[in-house]
C-alpha cells in the first residue's frame, strides 16, 4: 500500500498529476475528492471509495475487486477494462461513464444511474442492476447472464447482440430499448413494459414474458417457442417471421398485429395468424441446441415450418413448397442438401459438394447468418434478401431448365 | 485541402444519363450516378447505378447502390443491391445488403449465373468446436469447470 494520505493523494490529482498504477489497495478513500483524477490502471482492490467524488476520472484498467463504493460519483469516468468483480456499487453514480470491456461479474449496482453509459462488451453476469437507471446505456455484446435487472429503468438502452441468459428483468421498464439478436433464453420479463422495444431476431425460447406489455414491440424473427406470454398485451406487435408456439395466441391478448416483413403496419392480422394461422397451426418441427443428426435423410410436407438449432452434418432435407426451413441463431448444417422450400439462415450454413440448396424458393440470410452453398435456382427464380453483417460464399446457378 | 474541408466541399458527382452508353474506363475522385450504359472499367469511391442504368465489366468502389443491371467483376466495401445482376458476375464486398421481397410480390432482385464472396469466409466455421465453459464464470454457477492444462501435465 502507499504512504500516502488522502489530503496528500487529493493535493496531487487536484494538481493535474498523473498518477498511474499506484497502489492503493485497501485504502479508506470514503467522500475523497479524486475527480478528474488521473489513475490509468489503479489498484484499489478492497479500497473503500464510499460516496468518493471520482467524476470524469481516467481509471482505464483500475483493478476495483471488492471495493466498497456505495454512492460514489462516478459520472462520465472513463472505466474501460476496469475490474469491478464484487464490488458493491449499490446507488453509485456511473452517468455516461465509459465502462467498455469492463468486468462487473457479480458485482452490486442495485439503484445505480448508469444513464448513458457504455458498457459494450462488459462482463456483467450475475450482476445485480435492480431499480438501476439504465436510460439509454449501451450494452451490445455485453455478458448479463444470470443478472437481476428487475424494476430497472432502461429505456432506449441498447442491449443488441448481448447475452441476457436467465437474467431477471421482471417489472423493468424497456420502452424502445434495442434487444436486436440478443440471447435472452429463460429470461423472465413478467409485467415487463417493453412498448415499442426491438426483439428483432432476438432468442427469447422459453422466456416468461407473462403480463408483459408488448404493444408495437417488434419481435421479427424472434425465436419465441417455449415463451411463457399469460396475459401479455401484444396489440400492434410486429411479429414477421417469428418462430411462435401455437397456444401462444390463446393466452395473450392483441387487437391486431403487424404482419409485414419491414414493421410498416401494412398487414394487420389476428394474433393466432402469427401462432400458426387461423386456428389451423402449421407443422412444427424443431431439433435443438446440442444435438448433432449426422447422414439423416428428412422429408417435411407442405406448409411444415422447421427450426434446427441443432447441428446437421452430412444430411439430405427435402421441402415442400411451401415449407419453411429455419437456420436458428445456434443452428449449424455442414455438408447437408436442401431440396425445395424456403430457407432462412439465422446460423451457420457450410457444403462443400455441390449443389447444397436445390430448387430453393425464397432465401434469406440474416446478419448474423454465414451462408457458403452452390444454389440452382427453380424455374421461376429464387427470391433473395441478404442483411448487412451476413457472411457469403455463394455460387448461384440458374435453374436446370433455364440453362438449357 | 483539410479533411474538414473535404467533408464540407460540395459533392461532387458524374452521371452518365439515360440514353448515354459509354464505353472504355472512367475514373472518379466523386461519385458516379449511372442512369444511362457504361461497359468496361469503372472505379470511383460511390457508385449509384439507378432502375434505368447499366453497368457492364470491372467495377471497383467503396460502396455501391444498384437498382439496375450489374455485371462483370465487381469489387466494393459495402453493395445494396435490388435491379438485376447478370450471368457471369463475381461480387466481392465486405457487406452486402439485398432488401426484403415487397408486398406485391415482385422480385427485389434476380441473380443470372454469380459469385458471391461477402464478408470472412464462412468455411471457417467448419472446424469450429462446441464450446466449454471454463474458468471462474462456470464455477460462479456452480458448473463443473474444465482447466486448461499446459502441455505434457498430467491428466
Amino acid at each position: 500500500m502507499t504512504t500516502l494520505s488522502v489530503a496528500e493523494l487529493e493535493t496531487r490529482v487536484q494538481s493535474g498529476e498523473k498518477l498511474p498504477r499506484l497502489p492503493l489497495a485497501g485504502m479508506n478513500l470514503s467522500g475523497a475528492k479524486l475527480g478528474r483524477g488521473q489513475l490509468q490502471r489503479a489498484d484499489l482492490d478492497g479500497a473503500n471509495l464510499e460516496s468518493a467524488d471520482l467524476q470524469g476520472a481516467q481509471l482505464q484498467g483500475a483493478s476495483l475487486r471488492e471495493a466498497f463504493l456505495v454512492g460514489a460519483k462516478l459520472a462520465g469516468a472513463v472505466l474501460s477494462n476496469a475490474d469491478f468483480d464484487g464490488a458493491n456499487l449499490t446507488g453509485a453514480d456511473l452517468s455516461d461513464a465509459d465502462l467498455t470491456r469492463a468486468n462487473l461479474a457479480g458485482a452490486r449496482l442495485e439503484g445505480a444511474k448508469l444513464r448513458g453509459a457504455r458498457l459494450r462488451y462488459a462482463q456483467l453476469d450475475s450482476c445485480d442492476l435492480a431499480d438501476a437507471d439504465l436510460e439509454g446505456a449501451s450494452f451490445s455484446h455485453a455478458d448479463l447472464t444470470d443478472a437481476l435487472l428487475s424494476g430497472a429503468r432502461a429505456i432506449r438502452a441498447t442491449f443488441s447482440r448481448a447475452v441476457l441468459e436467465r437474467a431477471d428483468l421482471r417489472d423493468a421498464v424497456l420502452s424502445e430499448a434495442d434487444f436486436e439478436g440478443a440471447n435472452l433464453d429463460r429470461a423472465q420479463l413478467n409485467n415487463a413494459v417493453c412498448t415499442r422495444t426491438r426483439f428483432l431476431e432476438a432468442d427469447l425460447s422459453q422466456a416468461r414474458l407473462d403480463g408483459a406489455q408488448l404493444t408495437e414491440a417488434d419481435l421479427r424473427r424472434a425465436n419465441l417457442h417455449g415463451v411463457s406470454l399469460q396475459g401479455a398485451q401484444l396489440t400492434g406487435a410486429h411479429l414477421f417471421g417469428a418462430s411462435c408456439d401455437p397456444g401462444g395466441a390463446d393466452v395473450a391478448q392483441a387487437e391486431w398485429v403487424d404482419m409485414s416483413p419491414g414493421a410498416d403496419g401494412q398487414r394487420k392480422a389476428p394474433l393466432r395468424a402469427a401462432f400458426g394461422g387461423s386456428g389451423a397451426p402449421a407443422e412444427r418441427r424443431f431439433f435443438g441446441a446440442g444435438d448433432v443428426l449426422r447422414h439423416a435423410e428428412l422429408e417435411f410436407h407442405d406448409g411444415a415450418k422447421v427450426e434446427i438449432q441443432s447441428r446437421f452434418e452430412h444430411c439430405t432435407i427435402r421441402l415442400g413448397r411451401d415449407t419453411e426451413l429455419t437456420v436458428g441463431p445456434q443452428g449449424r448444417l455442414f455438408n447437408c442438401t436442401v431440396v425445395g422450400g424456403r430457407l432462412r439462415v439465422l446460423g451457420a450454413f457450410v457444403e462443400q459438394k455441390s449443389p447444397a440448396l436445390i430448387d430453393t424458393t425464397q432465401l434469406f440470410v440474416s446478419g448474423g447468418g454465414a451462408l457458403s452453398a452452390t444454389l440452382q435456382q427453380p424455374p421461376e427464380s429464387t427470391s433473395f434478401a441478404f442483411e448487412r453483417g451476413c457472411r457469403l460464399r455463394v455460387h448461384i446457378m440458374p435453374s436446370v431448365a433455364g440453362s438449357k | 485541402m483539410s479533411e474538414l474541408d473535404k467533408s464540407e466541399a460540395p459533392l461532387k458527382q458524374t452521371t452518365v444519363e439515360e440514353g448515354t452508353q459509354f464505353r472504355g474506363t472512367l475514373q472518379s475522385n466523386g461519385q458516379v450516378l449511372v442512369r444511362g450504359v457504361v461497359e468496361g472499367d469503372l472505379s470511383a469511391p460511390t457508385v449509384v447505378i439507378a432502375e434505368s442504368g447499366s453497368v457492364v465489366g470491372n467495377v471497383k468502389a467503396q460502396s455501391i447502390r444498384s437498382e439496375g443491371v450489374l455485371a462483370g467483376h465487381v469489387d466494393a466495401d459495402e453493395i445494396v443491391l435490388s435491379g438485376s445482376v447478370r450471368s457471369d458476375t463475381v461480387i466481392r464486398a465486405r457487406t452486402l445488403e439485398v432488401k426484403l421481397q415487397s408486398t406485391d410480390k415482385k422480385l427485389e432482385l434476380t441473380f443470372g449465373e454469380c459469385i458471391l464472396e461477402v464478408g470472412d469466409d464462412p468455411n471457417a466455421d467448419v472446424s469450429e468446436a462446441q464450446p466449454v465453459r471454463t474458468g471462474k464464470k462456470a464455477a460462479r454457477r456452480g458448473e463443473s469447470v474444465e482447466v486448461d492444462k499446459p502441455a505434457g501435465a498430467p491428466a
